[in-house]
């Protein structure tokens, strides 16, 4: 099993968990979803499951601790004198602390030495070249367990969840297994609270009708963008990639905007699968994604695009280091300096950049995925400092700025300063980047287009017809829905002839004009790489 | 309730058995009409052989690079007056080798199928083997890619015409001059096969049985993909299915050159390796196996052709050898 768009989980893996899920008596149902989670697991990463365990096992005993800390906190409380509680607070606190601490620890340790390892040693070794010092560390090669980088975030939020007390811990090993290892979304997300999914897939509630109509119907949809334009696009793209020095500027260009639309398709396309997949069994799984090419900003541009990645720093990095005393005091301090706008930016600036230093790690242990990271960080930042000039000059040249030229002329900034992000991003290292960012800008011209050499990308005409009618389908659908039109509803409400017509129109045209098969190359999921 | 859930259940099966109808008549639309590349047909070479008269091959191979550039079916003709075809291709995967049998016993009723033995180390996975199964129930997965260039014929008959005058073979002028000729020192460890693998080879042998045709493994010399261990694994295999093995790495009697008939440093036959491996061959499926000697007889005219056109090959590529040569 390759990705969630195989055959293997589509044809196989998929309908003989909901089959067997389907007829077993409700209260085996999340053990088969379980035992489904754990042999998913095992097909892609094998052995290396045991670290998946040794994650659930951590943060299950630790969530009993704190748990059992918080217990004897009430109890003291109820035993102790008002004027000992502040004493008793913060001691249980300081304990609680610790626990988290090193649970914390624990579950970032085995992803920091097995994803960071190599890169933290091949850096460390190339200073010590430079500094001529004696030593070299050995450069080890760890396999990594599939969706590590997803899991252990869960953890963390389970984590700070139960020290914070928003949830209870779960006393259920099973049920708290069951939230880390959910075959769906084990690949590439998306990353769940432990309030928003853990009830709901121990419930097993019975198989619907529409439950399991509309997943099949969004697993669709999300086939459409990987199979029919992510993975078609993906043979001009790795054409130009592989050998960037061979094209002009605007073939540089042109790939760029084909890679940042093959990232969306394909991560969002990928997460249509894996919702729909949870939507047969009954659980609404968050949103990754809405329509994150359509955001005025980039900062707004970050609550559409990987929402739940942006969330998780935003509630577990970027709060509790704004809201530390530290940087509490600096933005007090700078507020008397610098005004309302300006106070709280220094110390948002630090709990952004650890953020977006996080962001970009995240993705991946090399030097231009911290760029990638730096470069967005240093966006927001700047729209943040040059706020208020812009409300000025807007005011002052009577500039309406809910207007619709200003909303696309910002829309169209946006997917630029993204685009050129994801040049990065996807580049074979930093210096790569930097070399096609260098021939985009100082080569740019439409030769190719008009010389027709363009067709000889990977892609032929008729190639660039489909991908083109293909994501007008799909912007068309995100515009409805950006309108609040329920798109999804509105065609099952439809007369069965309808209906049926639409669905064997979307499943046909997926079969006819997927780039799958002979002259294709199959694309390994993007995001499940990381 | 219960009348509901199935009435929703039947929705359903109808819904699904409507699109299966279309999928069977798009399957019909956008299979190639005739074996030619220009149909839309791909590995237009090992394809050939649905243009071949009917009943008229006696020995069909499959396999993978190795295969396709060391069996000589113009020579075996030559020989021993064998007919055979080489089916393999680059790259081929045990599944592919199983489709392509199965395709072909339709319309050839051959005496011995030859699977040569490098195609079993290549590790097919469950996720492609599906895929093949699929194309071959519904062609439409396979061929999808032709809704580029359909045209009116696609909606007449299949109609396959054309066949390669040799028979598969891929015939290499070049040579590059191998190392390592002690490759095949004696040693314990036995290969193993991957487990789709064995899935696939138990299906293709079942399928020959079937059809009453002999199976036979062969290994084709080189240095580079083959080794004890493999043989070893190999070796097992045939005793446990039962079937015949020949490994030409340990046939001396072969007389392979490894400085002249290799055309990429051991790994591959080059045109003067498969003279001798295809001219040893048929002489080995003439005595172990019976396979006829067609030669003279009235129906066989093209394979003579196919001879003239493998001999001008050799020609072509002594003179590209001597005109290679450094002064």
């Amino acid at each position: 099993m390759t990705s969630y768009c195989s055959l293997l989980y589509l044809v196989i893996f998929l309908p003989a968990v909901t089959a067997v899920w389907g007829i077993a008596p409700r209260s085996w149902r999340p053990f088969v979803l379980l035992g489904a989670s754990y042999a998913f697991f095992w097909e892609l990463s094998g052995k290396l499951v045991f670290f998946l365990f040794l994650a659930t096992l951590v943060i299950y005993l630790a969530g009993l601790r704190l748990a059992a800390l918080k217990k004897t906190r009430d109890r003291l409380l109820k035993e102790t004198q008002k004027s000992e509680h502040k004493a008793v607070r913060a001691s249980c606190r300081s304990r609680q602390r610790l626990v988290l601490l090193i649970a914390a620890a624990a579950v970032l340790g085995i992803l920091i030495v097995l994803k960071y390892g190599a890169f933290v040693n091949e850096n460390l070794n190339a200073l010590a070249g430079w500094l001529r010092l004696p030593f070299r560390l050995p450069v080890p090669s760890f396999l990594l367990p599939i969706g590590i980088s997803f899991y252990s975030l869960q953890a963390i939020s389970y984590l700070s969840d139960v020290y914070r007390e928003t949830i209870e811990a779960d006393r259920n090993p099973f049920r708290l297994a069951l939230y880390m290892s959910f075959f769906p979304q084990l690949m590439e997300g998306p990353i769940c609270r432990y309030a928003q999914t853990a009830q709901a897939l121990w419930q097993g509630q019975k198989l619907s009708f529409r439950n399991l109509t509309f997943g099949v119907q969004r697993i669709a949809f999300g086939m459409l963008k990987k199979a029919v334009i992510a993975d078609r696009l993906n043979l001009l793209i790795e054409t130009v990639f592989d050998d960037y020095a061979q094209y002009d500027g605007g073939v540089i260009a042109l790939s760029m905007f084909f890679y940042t639309c093959q990232l969306y398709m394909e991560f969002s396309g990928t997460m249509d699968v894996v919702a729909g997949s949870a939507e047969i069994f009954g659980v609404t799984l968050p949103e990754n994604f809405r329509r994150p090419f359509l955001a005025p900003t980039i900062s707004k541009f970050w609550t559409r695009w990987h929402i739940t990645l942006g969330t998780w720093f935003k509630d577990y990095v970027f709060y509790p280091l704004s809201m530390s005393k530290r940087l509490t005091r600096l933005t007090v301090r700078a507020r008397k300096h610098l005004g309302n706008h300006y106070g709280p930016i220094p110390a948002a600036a630090a709990a952004l950049l650890a953020v977006w230093l996080g962001n970009g790690l995240w993705h991946g242990a090399g030097w231009h995925y911290i760029f990638f990271g730096l470069y967005h960080f240093t966006w927001i930042l700047f729209e943040n400092l040059t706020e208020p000039v812009v409300r000025t000059y807007a005011a002052k040249w009577r500039i309406n700025r809910e207007s619709l030229p200003w909303r696309m002329m910002q829309i169209t900034r946006t997917i630029l300063l993204v685009n050129v992000g994801e040049l990065f991003f996807r580049a074979a290292s930093l210096r790569d980047g930097f070399a096609m960012f260098g021939r985009m800008t100082g080569d740019f011209t439409l030769r190719s287009l008009t010389n027709g050499a363009i067709w000889n990308l990977g892609m032929d005409r008729l190639d660039f017809l489909i991908a083109g009618i293909s994501l007008a389908l799909v912007l068309t659908v995100h515009i409805l829905c950006e309108r609040g039109v329920a798109v999804r509803e509105t065609v099952a409400g439809q007369a069965r002839p309808v209906r049926w017509a639409l669905y064997s129109a979307l499943f046909l045209y997926i079969v006819i004009f997927g780039a799958y098969g002979e002259g294709y190359v199959p694309v390994d999921p993007i995001y499940a790489g990381f | 309730m219960k009348k509901e859930r199935v009435k929703q259940g039947l929705s359903c099966l109808i819904f699904l058995l409507i699109l299966l109808l279309v999928l069977i008549v798009l399957s019909r639309l956008f299979e190639p009409k005739n074996n030619r590349e220009d149909f839309g047909m791909g590995e237009m070479k090992a394809n050939g052989i649905l243009g071949e008269k009917e009943n008229t091959i006696d020995v069909i191979a499959v396999g993978d690079s190795e295969c396709t550039t060391a069996l000589a079916p113009m020579v075996m003709w030559r020989e021993c007056g064998i007919t055979a075809y080489n089916c393999g291709t680059a790259g081929q995967y045990l599944y592919d080798a199983l489709f392509y049998l199965r395709r072909v016993l339709t319309c050839q009723k051959p005496k011995v199928v030859i699977l040569e033995t490098n195609a079993i180390y290549r590790e097919c996975m469950l996720s492609d083997y599906l895929y093949a199964k699929l194309s071959e129930l519904l062609p439409v997965f396979r061929y999808h890619n032709r809704w580029k260039s359909l045209r009116a014929e696609d909606l007449g008959p299949v109609n396959y015409t054309w066949t390669d005058p040799l028979r598969g073979h891929m015939l290499y002028a070049d040579i590059e001059p191998g190392c390592c000729e002690d490759y095949m020192k004696p040693m314990a460890d036995v290969r193993q096969t991957a487990r789709w693998n064995r899935q696939c080879l138990r299906e293709i042998i079942r399928l020959c049985r079937e059809n009453g045709v002999e199976f036979l493994f062969v290994s084709t010399p080189s240095t580079v993909n083959w080794n004890m261990a493999n043989h070893n694994g190999i070796q097992a295999l045939a005793d446990e299915f039962d079937v015949g093995y020949l490994d030409m790495n340990l046939a001396p009697e072969i007389s392979i050159d490894w400085q002249k008939d290799t055309k990429d440093g051991g790994d591959h036959m080059n045109a003067w390796g498969a003279e001798k491996v295809s001219s040893y061959l048929a002489q080995y499926l003439s005595q172990q196996y019976a396979v006829a000697d067609h030669r003279g007889e009235s129906g066989y005219e093209s394979w003579e052709e196919g001879l003239k056109e493998h001999e001008k090959a050799m020609e072509e590529a002594r003179k590209k050898v001597a005109l290679d040569k450094p002064d």
